[in-house]
């Protein structure tokens, strides 16, 4: 499994490759939607954990540059958020995102909270 | 080292009998309530957690694993029996007892992470980094709070409160990252409306520790208070949040002890108003507490005593302007 995670948090994404790791998958961790889109059309990862809230291109503005490339454009991408009520979940979704990850989340369970939201479509 | 019971009679005792250990290096921070109790461990990261037996055992739980991951001590206060699992020891709730168990405490060396469990290792480093982290918090997020902010400022503040929220939890401290939720949340608009008691409360906690890299190991002022277990842990919570020290003085070593020392004085009286018997502490405020009013000794107001509360915040400021420097 390839994993590519962004936030903008170095805690987050410290933790977040360190619990998608012990899985022996490969993880990409980068800060910023632009590098986001760079690694992903580099890498081609299986999933894209992306953060909802960051400076510059948010999580909304990455997906849909993600989708406008060809290459990435069926990547699936699960966001990552602090938010997460009922009508954001729904927006997310609408916007083209697999599933939604609550922050905080518990480290261990990250891989699994993945996999269910892809499996969850 | 933080005591925690909502009993208030517990909680003065616990506070009284911390005095020779006090007098030791240690400081002890009282609170009545569970979520405070759990922030402050969280931050702080004492020697030792305190816990009231009375709590009920979800109550418990939770300060046992705030305790557990900032590497404090769990120990529970009162009851019988072996402490459940998790707590390292049960004090007897008896003066003499827990006066003991505490001189012999001392801030010892923290437990290490297990070589090889790099989970360990970065949530050691996060929890090390948790009070700079705190302050920066709370530091941008009470400049929006006064008032008068610029935008970019408000977005600045929200971008570490929201941060926060989001990986506090994940790394173990979920009442900090509640606290920062609560902050996120109403800075969330640029705080159009006013803020919520419950998050003033919260930036108060977290003042605290506002400026001062290691304020378990900085010397605080130091209040002395002469009355009764309830009155002592009633004021100790608020005495504290003003970063002032609480000494408990019997009768006979009222004004005495530490002459000169402490910055003011707060005594029970029983009876009526009227000047309690004061041995030669006429240079310090005194704060006379009665069973209906109370007021500072040799001015000609009074207040209601339900007041009290909500006022020594205030009184506590004035004399800790006129008594010198603070130092946090």
């Amino acid at each position: 499994m390839k994993v590519l995670l962004v936030d903008d948090d170095d805690d987050v994404r410290m933790l977040g490759q360190l619990s998608l790791r012990r899985r022996k998958w490969q993880v990409w961790a980068v800060a910023d939607g632009r590098e986001a889109l760079e690694v992903a059309l580099r890498e081609l990862p299986d999933a894209i954990l992306l953060d909802v809230q960051m400076p510059g291109w948010g999580g909304p503005e990455t997906l849909a540059a993600l989708r406008e490339e060809p290459r990435t454009a069926a990547i699936p991408v699960v966001f990552l958020t602090a938010e997460a009520e009922l009508e954001d979940v729904l927006r997310y979704r609408q916007l083209g995102a697999r599933g939604v990850i609550c922050k905080p989340f518990p480290p261990l369970e990250l891989p699994d909270l993945l996999l269910q939201a892809l499996v969850d479509e | 080292m933080i005591v925690v019971s909502p009993a208030l009679k517990l909680l003065g005792l616990a506070v009284g009998a911390a005095g020779a250990a006090l007098r030791g290096g240690l400081r002890l921070l009282a609170t009545p309530t569970l979520f405070e109790g759990r922030v402050l461990t969280e931050v702080l990261q004492p020697t030792a957690l305190v816990v009231d037996a009375g709590f009920a055992e979800d109550g418990q739980r939770l300060l046992l694993a705030a305790a557990v991951v900032a590497g404090a001590m769990p120990v529970l206060l009162g009851g019988e029996g072996e402490p459940p699992a998790g707590f390292v020891v049960r004090v007897p709730a008896e003066r003499s007892a827990l006066s003991a168990w505490l001189c012999e405490l001392r801030a010892g060396e923290r437990s290490k992470p297990p070589e090889g469990d790099m989970l360990a290792v970065v949530r050691a480093r996060y929890a090390a980094s948790l009070g700079e982290k705190a302050a920066s918090m709370v530091i941008s997020a009470a400049a929006v709070l006064q008032g008068g902010a610029d935008p970019e400022s408000v977005e600045a503040a929200r971008r570490i409160s929201h941060r926060l929220r989001g990986s506090a939890g994940s790394y173990g401290f979920p009442a900090f990252g509640e606290v920062a939720a609560r902050i996120d949340a109403a800075l969330l608009g640029g705080l159009i409306q006013p803020p919520a008691a419950s998050l003033t409360r919260a930036i108060e906690i977290l003042e605290l520790w506002r400026g001062g890299a290691d304020p378990l190991g900085s010397v605080w002022p130091r209040v002395q208070i002469m009355g009764g277990h309830a009155l002592v842990g009633e004021l100790a919570p608020i005495v504290h949040a003003q970063r002032v020290e609480v000494e408990v003085a019997a009768e006979a070593e009222a004004g005495t002890g530490s002459e000169g020392s402490y910055v003011a004085q707060i005594i029970e009286v029983q009876g009526g108003r009227g000047d309690p018997t004061q041995p030669d502490c006429s240079a310090m405020p005194v704060l006379c507490v009665g069973e209906e009013r109370a007021w500072v000794s040799g001015s000609a107001d009074s207040f209601a005593r339900s007041e009290l509360g909500a006022r020594l915040p205030a009184l506590l400021r004035g004399w800790l302007g006129s008594s010198g420097p603070r130092t946090t």
